[in-house]
C-alpha cells in the first residue's frame, strides 16, 4: 500500500518527513555538492563560461566613453537605455539589409563562440586540477541574469510608456498600407493599440523582474527566452532590424534556464523525485554580505525604479522620441483637400498624376505639415529604431550610436529637437507624401518649413498662412523649388474606422 | 473499498493505491471546476450532433471540422447575446451558476469523500484533449496560411486609417505568411505536448507564451473571438495548477520534491479501449484535418474567391476619363459620382474608389461560404473602396457587377468592356443609378514601399 501526493494542488500534507540535508563548509549540499564533474562537463563549462562572459560585458570602448561622459544634470531615459541595451561584441560589421544588424550579424555570435572554444581549449590545458566549477558557474549566471534582466526591463519600459510604437499620425492614417515598409507596418500594428503596447511592455518587464531573484530566475529566463525568440522570428519576418539582439537575449535566457530545466524536466516528464541541487556560495565575512546586498540594491534601484522614472518623465514631458514636441498651429489638426492650387499664379486642376500640384495636406497636433503629389523621393528608411547603421566605419568607434536619438542630443544642446524626430512620421514611408517641420511666426502669420526626410533636408518653404474659417487654411509663398504657390486647403472632417473602432455607431465612412 | 470505486472509471488507479486526503477547499474547488469544465466541454447540446451528423464525409470541408472544434456550450442563441464585452460571456455565466449550485449539492451528497484524485485525472484528460483539438484546428489554418490570407491588391491600396484594428492585425500577419506558419507550428507543437500527459506543463508554457499573447490581442484589437481565446487560456491555466506547488517547492523553497505518483494503469479492457480510441481519434483528426486544410490551401483558399478574373486585367487603374450621361467629369476627390481609381483583382472582384461613403462589413468574415459573392474577407473591416463581384461574358465582352456588401446587394452595374491595348480598359454601360457611364482606365505601374523598401535605398 502506497501513498501519493496527488491532491488538487499536489497536496503538501504528504511531505510528512522533511528530508534533511547537510551543508558543508562551502555552503554546498552534501548530496549534490562536491561531486566531481565529468571531463566533458568541465570542457563544456569552460567554453560556456568564456562565451557568456564576452556576451554579457560591453566590449567596445564607445560604451565606456559614453558611460563616463554622462553628466548627471542632463540624464534622460535614453542614456539609461544605451547602458542596458549594449550589443554583443561586434567583431565584424557587414552591411546587409537594415544596416549592419542584418542576418550577417550572426557571424559575431559565432565568432565569439569560436573564440570561447579556443579559450576553453587553452584553459583545459592549463587547469588540470579543478574537479568542478560550481562557484564560477554561479557567478557567470549572476552576470548573465542581471545583464538580461536590466536589458528586458529597459526594452519593456519603452513599450510600457509607449514610445517605441505610437498611434498612427494623421499623415499615416491617410497613406495606403502598401506605401509603408514592412518594418513600419509591423511596428505600427502594435502602436495601433495603446493597451496592447503596454501589455507587450510588461511581457518584457515581468521576466526581467523575475530574473532579479535567483529563486524565480528560471521562470524569468524561460519567459524571456520565449518572448525574445518570438521577437527574433518576427524581426526576421518583417526585416525589423533587431533580430540579432533578440536572438542574443534568447541565448542568454536559455543559458540561465539551463541550470534548472533538466531538473524540471526530470521532475515533470520523467516523474523522478528531485533533491535540492542548487549551489550558493557562502558569504562568510560580514563585508561580503554587506557588499552583496549593497551592490544588488544599488543596481536594482538604478535600473528599475530610476529607469522607470526617467521613461515616465520623458513620456509625460514631451520627450517621446517618436513624437515631435513643438506644438502645431492650434486647431489645424486634420486632413485637408486642396480646393485650389496656383503655381506662379497659374491655376492647376487636381490630378492624381501631377508631380507638383498638391492632392491633399495634413496638419498634426505638433508642427508638421504633409502634402501628397505623385512625385517620389528617396525614402528615409530609418524607422523608429535602427541600431548600428555605421557606414564605412572600420574601427567600430561609432558602434552603439543608433542615431535614433538625435532628438535627445539636440534637446541637450538646447536646439529644437523635432528635426531629430523624423523617424515615425517619415521613416519607412513612400516619398509621395512629404513631411515638413515648420516654425510658425504667429505674429506675421508665416510658416518656415523644412523637409523632414533625411535625404531632402535642404528643401525649404516659406509660406504665409491665413484662416478665413475654422476649416480653411490658405497658404501662399515660395515652395521648395522657388516657385510661388497659392494653396487653399479645406478640412475634410472625416472619421476613421481605425479611430472609431468596430463597435462605434458610425457605420459608413 | 466503496462500491463506487468498482466503477470502471476508478480502475485507472493501481489496485489498492490510496491517496492522501484533500483539504476541504480543494474538494470544494474541484467539484465546482469539474462541473464547470464538464458543461463547457462535453457537448450536451443537440445542435453539436446535428452538425456532426450533417457533415458530408464524402466531400468533407475542413471548416465543418473547425466549427466542431470551436464548439462551446450555447444556452442562448447566437443572435441574442452581445458579441462584445462582458455580455459575450453570458453562456459562461449560466455554466457558472449551474456549477455553483451543482457543487453545493454534490458537496452535501458526497460529504464524506476524502479525495478526488481519480476524477481529477479524468478531468485533466478531458481538458487536455479539448484544448489539443482546438489548437490543432487553429494551428493548421495558420501553418497553411489560410486564417490570415495574403491581402488583395485593393486591401494593400487602402489607407491605414480605413481599417478596423482587427483588420490591421490580420493583414499585418497576412503579409508575412512564413511568420504565420511559424505561429501555427507552435500551436500544433503545444497540442502534441498536451496529447502526451507528462509534457502537459511544457505545452502550457508554450500556450501562455504564444497563444496567451493572441488572447490578449483578441481583446485589444476587437478580433471577435474573445470568448474562445479566454477559454484556451483558462484551460491552460487549469492544466498548470497541478504542477504549481511542485515547481514552487523545487524552485523557490528549494526542498526535496516528489514527482507525480499517480500513473494510470490500463489493465481494464474497457479503459484500454477508451484510451486507444481517444488517441486514435485525435491522431485521425490531425491527419484528416491537416490533409483537408492543405487541400483547401492548394486548391481553393476559403477566404479568397475562386473564379478567375478577366484575363490580364489584374492591376491598379487610374480613371483617366469619366463620362456621366455625356458630361465629362474631371478628376475629383469630392464628387460622389466620379470614380477615382479601380482595381481588378486576380479573381472576379472589381473595386472602385470614389467619394461616396462606404458602409463597412462589420463581420470577421470567419465563415467559409461556397459562393464567391459571399466570400467577404476582402471587404470585411475596410472602408475606402466599394467591392463588386462580377460575372464576365467573354464572348459579348460584358461584365455585370454586384456589390459584395450583403446589405447593398441590389447595387448592380452592367458594363461592356474593350481593351484597346494592354494597359487600357474601356468600360461603358449603366451604373447603380441607371445612369450611363463611360470610363477609361489606365493601368498604373508603380513601385511600392512594402515590396521595394526592404533592403536597399529606393526612390518611391
Amino acid at each position: 500500500m502506497s501513498t501519493s501526493n496527488t491532491g488538487l494542488l499536489a497536496g503538501r500534507a504528504k511531505y510528512r518527513k522533511e528530508p534533511t540535508f547537510q551543508l558543508d563548509s562551502n555552503g554546498l549540499l552534501a548530496s549534490a555538492g562536491l561531486r566531481p564533474w565529468s571531463r566533458p562537463q568541465k570542457i563544456a563549462f569552460r567554453i560556456a563560461f568564456l562565451y557568456f562572459l564576452f556576451l554579457c560585458l560591453p566590449t567596445y570602448p564607445a560604451f565606456y566613453e559614453r558611460l563616463f561622459g554622462l553628466r548627471l544634470s542632463k540624464i534622460t531615459y535614453n542614456d539609461w537605455q544605451e547602458i542596458v541595451a549594449f550589443w554583443p561584441p561586434q567583431i565584424v560589421t557587414i552591411e546587409s539589409e537594415e544596416g549592419v544588424f542584418g542576418i550577417y550579424n550572426y557571424i559575431n555570435l559565432i565568432l565569439v563562440l569560436v573564440g570561447a572554444i579556443a579559450g576553453g581549449a587553452v584553459w583545459t590545458l592549463l587547469d588540470r586540477r579543478s574537479t568542478q566549477y560550481n562557484k564560477l558557474y554561479y557567478w557567470i549566471r549572476v552576470l548573465a541574469r542581471y545583464r538580461l534582466a536590466y536589458g528586458m526591463i529597459g526594452w519593456g519600459l519603452k513599450k510600457a510608456f509607449p514610445m517605441q510604437m505610437v498611434f498612427p499620425t494623421v499623415g499615416m492614417l491617410n497613406t495606403p498600407f502598401v506605401d509603408m515598409a514592412e518594418k513600419k507596418l509591423y511596428w505600427s500594428h502594435v502602436g495601433v493599440s495603446f493597451g496592447y503596447t503596454v501589455f507587450l511592455g510588461f511581457a518584457e518587464i515581468i521576466p526581467g523582474l523575475l530574473l532579479l531573484n535567483r529563486k524565480t530566475s528560471v521562470l524569468g529566463a524561460a519567459l524571456a527566452a520565449v518572448v525574445t525568440f518570438n521577437i527574433c522570428i518576427a524581426n526576421h519576418a518583417y526585416d525589423a532590424g533587431v533580430a540579432v539582439p533578440a536572438a542574443y537575449f534568447a541565448i542568454i535566457g536559455l543559458f540561465i534556464a539551463w541550470y534548472d530545466l533538466p531538473k524540471i524536466w526530470n521532475l515533470l516528464v520523467n516523474e523522478k523525485d528531485i533533491t535540492p541541487y542548487r549551489y550558493y556560495p557562502a558569504f562568510a565575512q560580514k563585508w561580503q554580505r554587506w557588499g552583496r546586498t549593497g551592490l544588488k540594491t544599488f543596481f536594482n534601484i538604478v535600473f528599475v525604479p530610476v529607469a522607470a522614472g526617467l521613461w515616465a518623465y520623458g513620456f509625460f514631458n514631451g520627450n517621446n522620441y517618436n513624437i515631435p514636441s513643438t506644438p502645431g498651429l492650434p486647431g489645424t489638426k486634420g486632413y485637408y483637400n486642396v480646393t485650389e492650387f496656383r503655381l506662379n499664379n497659374k491655376l492647376i486642376p487636381y490630378s492624381p498624376q501631377d508631380s507638383v500640384r498638391w492632392q491633399d495636406a495634413t496638419f498634426e497636433t505638433w508642427s508638421s505639415l504633409s502634402y501628397k503629389t505623385s512625385r517620389g523621393a528617396i525614402a528615409d528608411r530609418m524607422i523608429g529604431y535602427s541600431p548600428l547603421r555605421v557606414k564605412k566605419d572600420s574601427k567600430n568607434t561609432l558602434l552603439n550610436q543608433p542615431e535614433t536619438q538625435t532628438s535627445d542630443k539636440l534637446a541637450k544642446e538646447k536646439k529644437n529637437r523635432d528635426m531629430g524626430v523624423t523617424r515615425w512620421e517619415v521613416g519607412g514611408m513612400a516619398g509621395e507624401r512629404r513631411y515638413f517641420f515648420y516654425r510658425a511666426d504667429t505674429v506675421n502669420h508665416i510658416l518656415y518649413l523644412q523637409n523632414k526626410n533625411i535625404n531632402a533636408r535642404d528643401e525649404r518653404q516659406v509660406l504665409h498662412y491665413s484662416r478665413p474659417g475654422p476649416d480653411r487654411v490658405i497658404l501662399q509663398g515660395i515652395n521648395e523649388f522657388k516657385d510661388s504657390i497659392y494653396v487653399v486647403l479645406d478640412r475634410d472632417n472625416k472619421k476613421y474606422p481605425l479611430v472609431e473602432g468596430r463597435q462605434s455607431s458610425v457605420a459608413s465612412y | 473499498m466503496s462500491a463506487i470505486q468498482t466503477n470502471p472509471v476508478y480502475k485507472i488507479a493501481k489496485p489498492g493505491q490510496e491517496f492522501g486526503e484533500w483539504k476541504a477547499w480543494e474538494k470544494v474547488l474541484f467539484r465546482f471546476f469539474f462541473l464547470f469544465f464538464f458543461i463547457l466541454i462535453v457537448p450536451l447540446d443537440w445542435k453539436f450532433y446535428r452538425e456532426l451528423f450533417s457533415i458530408h464525409w464524402s466531400h468533407l470541408h475542413f471548416h465543418e471540422l473547425l466549427d466542431l472544434a470551436k464548439y462551446q456550450v450555447n444556452f442562448f442563441s447566437d443572435d441574442s447575446i452581445s458579441r462584445w464585452g462582458i455580455g459575450s460571456y453570458a453562456n459562461w455565466g449560466v455554466a457558472f451558476l449551474i456549477s455553483l449550485g451543482g457543487a453545493a449539492i454534490w458537496g452535501r451528497v458526497d460529504a464524506r469523500r476524502k479525495e478526488y484524485t481519480v476524477l481529477y485525472y479524468w478531468l485533466r484528460v478531458i481538458v487536455r484533449y479539448r484544448l489539443a483539438f482546438l489548437l490543432i484546428a487553429y494551428g493548421f489554418i495558420k501553418l497553411f496560411p489560410l486564417q490570415m490570407p495574403y491581402p488583395s491588391l485593393s486591401n494593400l491600396l487602402t489607407n491605414y486609417g480605413d481599417f478596423y484594428a482587427w483588420k490591421i492585425y490580420f493583414q499585418t500577419l497576412g503579409i508575412s505568411p512564413r511568420y504565420e506558419s511559424f505561429l501555427g507550428f507552435v500551436e500544433i507543437l503545444s497540442a502534441f505536448l498536451l496529447f502526451n500527459r507528462r509534457t502537459t506543463t511544457f505545452g502550457v508554457g508554450l500556450i501562455f507564451g504564444f497563444i496567451g499573447n493572441v488572447a490578449v490581442a483578441n481583446g485589444f484589437y476587437d478580433i471577435g473571438e474573445q470568448v474562445l481565446s479566454t477559454f484556451i487560456v483558462l484551460m491552460a491555466a487549469f492544466l498548470f495548477v497541478q504542477d504549481i506547488p511542485r515547481l514552487y517547492r523545487l524552485l523557490v523553497k528549494e526542498k526535496a520534491t516528489l514527482a507525480n505518483k499517480f500513473n494510470p494503469v490500463y489493465t481494464d479492457k474497457l479503459l484500454r479501449r477508451i484510451r486507444v480510441g481517444l488517441r486514435a481519434a485525435f491522431l485521425l483528426f490531425v491527419v484528416v484535418f491537416a490533409y483537408k486544410v492543405f487541400d483547401n490551401y492548394r486548391n481553393d483558399p476559403y477566404k479568397i474567391p475562386h473564379t478567375p478574373g478577366l484575363s490580364n486585367s489584374y492591376g491598379y487603374y487610374n480613371v483617366r476619363q469619366f463620362i456621366l450621361n455625356k458630361d465629362t467629369i474631371p478628376y475629383s476627390k469630392t464628387d460622389p459620382d466620379r470614380w477615382q481609381d479601380v482595381v481588378f483583382e486576380k479573381w472576379s472582384t472589381l473595386t472602385i474608389r470614389d467619394a461616396r461613403p462606404v458602409s463597412i462589413d462589420r463581420s470577421s468574415a470567419e465563415a467559409a461560404p461556397e459562393k464567391d459573392i459571399d466570400r467577404n474577407y476582402e471587404l470585411a473591416g475596410f472602408a475606402g473602396r466599394h467591392y463588386y463581384y462580377y460575372e464576365a461574358d467573354t464572348v459579348n465582352h460584358t461584365i455585370s457587377l454586384q456589390n459584395k456588401n450583403k446589405d447593398l446587394r441590389d447595387e448592380k452595374l452592367f458594363l461592356t468592356y474593350a481593351r484597346p491595348d494592354a494597359s487600357t480598359i474601356l468600360l461603358s454601360g449603366i451604373n447603380q443609378r441607371k445612369d450611363s457611364i463611360h470610363v477609361v482606365l489606365q493601368k498604373v505601374d508603380k513601385k511600392y514601399m512594402m515590396f521595394e523598401g526592404r533592403r536597399k535605398p529606393v526612390k518611391i
